[in-house]
C-alpha cells in the first residue's frame, strides 16, 4: 500500500555549503541505517517471542511493549527524515507539475502547515508528558516509566516543528530571491 | 467556522501537503477554535493510535516486499511465471497478471511489484507486439491485484479501523484477487488473439521445471504466511515477522544475492515508508475520535436509514463513491478516514464487514492505477518513459475489466467469505 509521494529532495546552491551538505548527507544515511537496524531488533523480538510462545511453551513478558515502542520511535524518526526529504505521503500532482515560484510557494504552505499544526502537537504532548511524569506511571511488561515511550511523540513534533520552521525560511528565502527550483521530481 | 473546517483540509489536500499534516492541522483548528476539548486528549489519542501490536505487521510485510526486490526473489518469481505460460496468445500478458499475483502474495506492495514488472516485462511486451501504451496499461493496472491478495496492508488498516479480524480479511481476500487475476488473465488472452498479437516462446518441461526449482524458496513464502495464518500457528503479526526472517534467510543464504549491509538498507527503507504510512494512522485516530465523540458516524447511519436504501443500492453508492475517492486519495488515507464511517452503515444494512472490506479495498486498488491520481500511473510512467495520457488509453480497457470485477465481488458476498468462516 503506497501513495502518491512528493519526493523532491533539496538540492545546494553551487559554492560555499559542501562541508555541511557532506555532513547533512552522511547524518542521513547514520539515520536510515539506525532506523534499518531498529526494525530488525523489532522483527528479532517477534520471532523470539512467537518461537518461545509456540515452540517453548513460554511468554516472554515485555516483549510485545518492547516492539510496540521501539516502533513509535522508528515512526516519529521517520516521520521527521521524511518532513526533511519531502518525502511524506500526499496528493502529489500540483507539486509534481508545478514550477519556479509556484513550487516555491506551495512549499512554503505545506512548511507553514507543519509549523504550526506540529507546534501545536509539540504543546499537547509537553503537557501529556509532563503529567505522566508527575503521577510516576510504569508499563505493565516491562515497567518501564511511560514518560519513555511517549517522549517519542514529544521529541518527534519538537523536531518536526524545527524541520518545519527551518524549511519554512529557506523556502521563503527562495520564493523572495525568485531562486529557480533545485528539487528533483519524483 | 464548520465550513472553514471543511474546506482548509481540502485546500491542503489538493496543495500537495502530507495527508498526516492535513489530518493534524484539522484537528488542531477544531481543539483551537472549535472544541472545549482539553490539548492532552490529542497526544494521548495519537499515542493510543500506534499503541496497537497488529499495527507491526505494517513494517514488517513492508520489509519482506524491500527484502523480495533487493534479493532477486522477484526477477525469479516473474521467470518462473514465464516459464510456465508457454505457448500460448497472450502468455507474455498473463505472465505479467502471474507475476503480479505471486509477488502480492508475499508482500502486497502494488507499487513494488509494478516498479518490478515493468522494468522487467515492459520492453519484452512491447517487443511481443503489445504496444507501448498497452503494455504500460498492463503492468500499471495489474499491480492491483497485490492490494487484494494477502498479506495485504491495506486489509491490515482496514481491520484496525473497522476493528474486524485482520485473518479473517486475508483469507476473505484471496478468492476476490484470483478473480481479478483471472479476469485479466482472461481478457489479454481475448485480446492477443482478436488484434492477432504474435505468439512468442514455447512450453519447455527442462526450462519450467529448472526456473521452478530456481524460485522454489520464493513460492514457499507465502504458502509458509498464509498456510501459518490459515491453520492458526501464528497471528497476521507474527506471520509478518517471520516472512522477513525467512526472507533474510533466502537472500542472505540460499540465493546469495544480499550482504548484512544491504539488508540493513532494505530494513532502513522498510521503516521509512512504513513510518510515513503509520503517522497517518495516528494523525487519522485523532480525526476519526473527534469525529466519534461529535457522533459524526451515527449521525450518517440515521441519515442513511432515513433514505431507506436497500443494501444492494448502497453497495452501488458506495462502490461509485469509493471509485471517484480512490482516484485521489491513497489507500491507507481513504480507509483511514472512511472505514470508521462506512462500516456502521453497511452494518446497519446487514452487509457482512469482512465482505465490506474487500469491497472497500477492492475499490482503492482500482484507483491505484485509475487516472488522474493513481500511483501505479506514475511509477508506469517512470519505468517506462512513456507520458500520462499514453498510459491512461491504456489503462482504459483494463478499467473496465476492474470494474466488471468489482460488481461480481460487490454483489457475491460468497466470493469473499467462502474462505473467511473457516479461520
Amino acid at each position: 500500500m503506497e501513495a502518491a509521494v512528493d519526493t523532491g529532495r533539496s538540492g545546494t546552491r553551487g559554492g560555499g555549503g559542501g562541508a555541511s551538505v557532506t555532513f547533512a548527507v552522511r547524518a542521513k544515511e547514520a539515520a536510515h541505517r539506525v532506523l534499518g537496524v531498529a526494525l530488525i531488533l523489532v522483527v528479532g523480538a517477534n520471532v523470539f517471542n512467537a518461537t518461545g510462545r509456540y515452540v517453548l511453551g513460554y511468554s516472554f513478558t515485555g516483549t510485545d511493549e518492547f516492539m510496540v515502542y521501539t516502533m513509535i520511535w522508528v515512526v516519529m524518526a521517520g516521520a521527521v527524515m521524511s518532513l526533511a526529504s519531502r518525502e511524506h505521503i500526499g496528493i502529489n500532482l500540483l507539486p509534481f507539475y508545478a514550477r519556479g515560484r509556484l513550487r516555491h510557494l506551495l512549499h512554503c504552505i505545506h512548511d507553514l502547515t507543519a509549523l504550526l499544526a506540529c507546534g501545536y502537537a509539540t504543546y499537547a504532548s509537553v503537557g501529556f508528558v509532563t503529567r505522566i511524569a508527575r503521577l510516576g506511571t510504569k508499563s505493565m511488561g516491562l515497567g518501564l516509566p511511560m514518560t519513555m515511550p511517549h517522549a517519542a511523540l514529544l521529541a518527534g513534533f519538537a523536531a518536526l516543528t524545527l524541520v518545519a520552521g527551518l524549511l519554512l525560511m529557506r523556502s521563503i528565502l527562495a520564493l523572495m530571491r525568485g531562486e529557480p527550483h533545485t528539487e528533483e521530481r519524483s | 467556522m464548520t465550513a472553514v473546517l471543511a474546506i482548509v483540509p481540502l485546500a491542503l489536500l489538493a496543495l500537495g501537503t502530507p495527508v498526516f499534516l492535513v489530518f493534524l492541522a484539522a484537528v488542531t483548528l477544531t481543539l483551537v477554535f472549535v472544541l472545549p476539548i482539553p490539548p492532552l486528549a490529542l497526544h494521548q489519542v495519537m499515542f493510543g493510535g500506534l499503541d496497537h501490536y497488529a499495527l507491526l505487521a505494517i513494517p514488517f510485510f513492508v520489509f519482506a516486499g524491500e527484502l523480495m526486490g533487493a534479493s532477486g526473489i522477484a526477477s525469479r518469481l516473474i521467470a518462473w511465471v514465464l516459464a510456465l505460460v508457454g505457448r500460448m496468445p497472450g502468455s507474455l500478458g498473463v505472465a505479467t497478471v502471474g507475476a503480479s499475483t505471486a509477488m502480492g502474495a508475499i508482500s502486497g506492495s502494488s507499487v513494488a511489484a509494478v516498479g518490478a514488472l515493468g522494468k522487467t516485462l515492459y520492453p519484452r511486451l512491447v517487443e511481443g507486439g503489445y504496444g507501448r501504451e498497452r503494455a504500460a496499461g498492463l503492468i500499471a493496472s495489474s499491480g492491483a491485484v497485490d492490494i487484494v491478495i494477502p498479506p495485504s496492508i491495506a486489509m491490515i488498516l482496514y481491520g484496525l479501523a473497522a476493528e474486524q479480524s485482520i485473518p479473517r480479511l486475508f483469507m476473505a481476500g484471496i478468492l476476490p484477487g484470483l478473480l481479478i487475476a483471472s479476469m485479466i488473465s482472461v481478457f489479454i488472452v481475448l485480446m492477443a488473439t482478436v488484434k492477432g498479437i504474435p505468439v512468442v516462446g514455447r512450453f519447455d518441461v527442462r526450462k519450467a521445471l529448472s526456473a521452478t526449482k530456481d524460485a522454489v524458496a520464493a513460492l514457499f513464502m507465502p504458502v509458509f504466511v498464509l498456510g501459518g495464518i490459515y491453520n492458526g500457528w501464528f497471528s497476521p503479526t507474527e506471520a509478518g515477522g517471520f516472512a522477513c526472517l525467512y526472507a533474510m534467510i533466502v537472500a542472505r543464504f540460499v540465493y546469495r544475492s544480499m550482504s548484512w549491509g544491504d539488508i540493513v538498507q532494505a530494513a532502513g527503507n522498510a521503516a521509512m515508508l512504513s513510518a510515513r504510512i503509520m503517522v497517518i494512522v495516528a494523525a487519522a485516530s485523532i480525526a476519526t475520535w473527534l469525529l466519534t465523540t461529535q457522533g459524526v458516524p451515527q449521525a450518517i447511519v440515521t441519515w442513511i436509514e432515513a433514505l431507506d436504501m436497500s443494501p444492494v443500492m448502497f453497495l452501488l453508492v458506495v462502490n461509485m463513491v469509493l471509485l471517484g475517492i480512490g482516484c485521489l486519495l491513497d489507500p491507507t488515507t481513504a480507509i483511514l478516514v472512511l472505514a470508521p464511517l462506512l462500516v456502521p452503515i453497511a452494518v446497519s444494512l446487514g452487509v457482512d464487514p469482512v465482505h465490506f472490506g474487500i469491497v472497500m479495498t477492492v475499490n482503492l486498488a482500482i484507483g491505484m492505477f485509475t487516472p488522474p491520481f493513481g500511483l501505479n500511473i506514475f511509477v508506469a510512467q517512470s519505468v517506462t518513459g512513456l507520458p500520462a495520457h499514453a498510459i491512461y488509453r491504456g489503462i482504459v480497457p483494463f478499467l473496465a475489466v476492474l470494474v466488471t470485477a468489482l460488481l461480481i465481488i460487490t454483489y457475491v458476498p460468497a466470493l469473499s467469505l467462502a474462505l473467511a468462516p473457516a479461520i
